[in-house]
């Protein structure tokens, strides 16, 4: 079955020798089976929105099946507005993030209104960081906000991942990413309340292995088509992949 | 005897479990203990640092790996599961470092999935040797089962 893990990193892990490069990647995404991955820049995340989405773009084009995710940092908003003039038109930066500080805090919702204005013309999904139930709640109103928007909560909530399927079941343009907790009951909760078809595979590797993240939705009792939209169509659709691999 | 000093909101150097410990080490039981911050694991030293039988470190993750190996450096009774060791490299990295015998295959099972342990093991770069000590060596011998 093809899979698309919509959330990975491109550095900023402890251990040397993954996910540092693109051929890196490439490689553990051969050995596992992975067939296109959305990589987001740790070094943007964490120290620097213009060096680190710039290394990122340019290594997208150093091995195949690699996309990537913008990072808006809302600490660096002249910065992040500078990287996202600059790279966003590339149909290979497929989403931005929007992120700030300490990610396990909610976005500040003012700051947010600006990068989200200059994110507009570009119509690609936006992903947020809701490791908690007050992340969701401020990602619900963005939703709300902003309905020309599509937005992607990256962890689903972590251990409030029945908030953030209430708040997806509140708002249509939530998409659930399925990194976080590791909770068998997370994802069949998911299926019967919204359906499949907002459901996103994702790993959060290297900080979590991808062969960890599929046995989560192995172990979930999902049925064959479900599994498939969430490993792949979801992606594949919500990304217009079928779009930017004829570049 | 299994313990969750963090969800039962007690500090691991408590004397009353400094106590329990004593009275368990006359059983030669094996002792896991659920561990989920940096600290706990240095704070449990001093209490079972000199306990005679298996010491099983429990739900250590990544921001805990340093400090997990470090622990099993210094006491040869002491092992860690790999329930929550789910990120490429770390299992291989505490096999490399102390040696595959100090690892036991965990899951959390039933609310954590079984195949994300396993799907992990599988893919640690580990020999067959190292991942069948892992799987039910270890265990057969640590739990004297």
């Amino acid at each position: 079955m093809p899979i698309i893990d919509s959330h990975a990193f491109l550095e900023g892990y402890l251990l040397p020798g993954y996910n540092q490069q693109a051929g890196q990647v490439a490689q553990q995404m051969q050995a596992r089976s992975v067939d296109r991955t959305i990589l987001i820049s740790a070094r943007a995340v964490q120290a620097d929105p213009i060096s680190g989405n710039r290394i990122l773009r340019a290594m997208l084009d150093q091995a195949p099946g690699l996309y990537g995710c913008l990072t808006a940092h809302l600490n660096r908003v002249d910065a992040s507005l500078q990287a996202i003039r600059e790279l966003m038109s590339s149909r290979k930066m497929v989403a931005i993030m929007l992120t700030s500080t300490v990610p396990d805090e909610p976005l500040h919702l003012l700051v947010a209104d600006e990068v989200l204005n200059a994110c507009r013309r570009y119509q690609k999904p936006i992903y947020l960081n809701t490791p908690n139930a007050a992340c969701v709640d401020v990602a619900l109103q963005l939703a709300k906000t902003y309905p020309m928007h599509k937005f992607v909560m990256l962890g689903m909530g972590g251990a409030d991942w029945r908030t953030a399927i209430a708040a997806a079941h509140q708002s249509v343009n939530i998409f659930l990413e399925t990194s976080g907790a590791m909770d068998r009951s997370k994802i069949p909760a998911a299926v019967e309340l919204l359906g499949a078809h907002r459901i996103l595979f994702g790993s959060g590797s290297p900080h979590r292995d991808p062969v960890a993240a599929v046995g989560l939705l192995e172990d979930s009792e999902v049925s064959e088509g479900d599994a498939r939209r969430i490993l792949h169509d979801n992606a594949y659709r919500l990304f217009n992949l079928e779009v930017v691999d004829e570049e | 005897m299994r313990f969750f000093p963090a969800a039962q909101r007690w500090p691991v150097n408590l004397l009353a479990f400094a106590d329990l410990a004593r009275v368990l080490a006359s059983t030669g039981l094996p002792i896991m203990v659920h561990v989920e911050t940096p600290g706990e694991i240095t704070a449990l030293a001093s209490v079972l640092g000199d306990y005679p039988a298996a010491v099983i470190l429990s739900n250590v993750d990544a921001p805990l790996l340093a400090e997990a190996v470090s622990a099993l450096r210094l006491f040869a009774q002491w092992h860690v599961e790999t329930s929550r060791l789910l990120a490429p490299g770390n299992i291989k990295l505490i096999a490399d470092t102390v040696g595959a015998e100090r690892v036991l295959f965990g899951t959390g099972a039933p609310s954590r999935p079984m195949a994300s342990a396993i799907n992990t093991l599988r893919f640690a770069g580990l020999t067959d040797r190292a991942r069948s000590q892992i799987l039910s060596e270890n265990a057969l011998r640590v739990l004297n089962a």
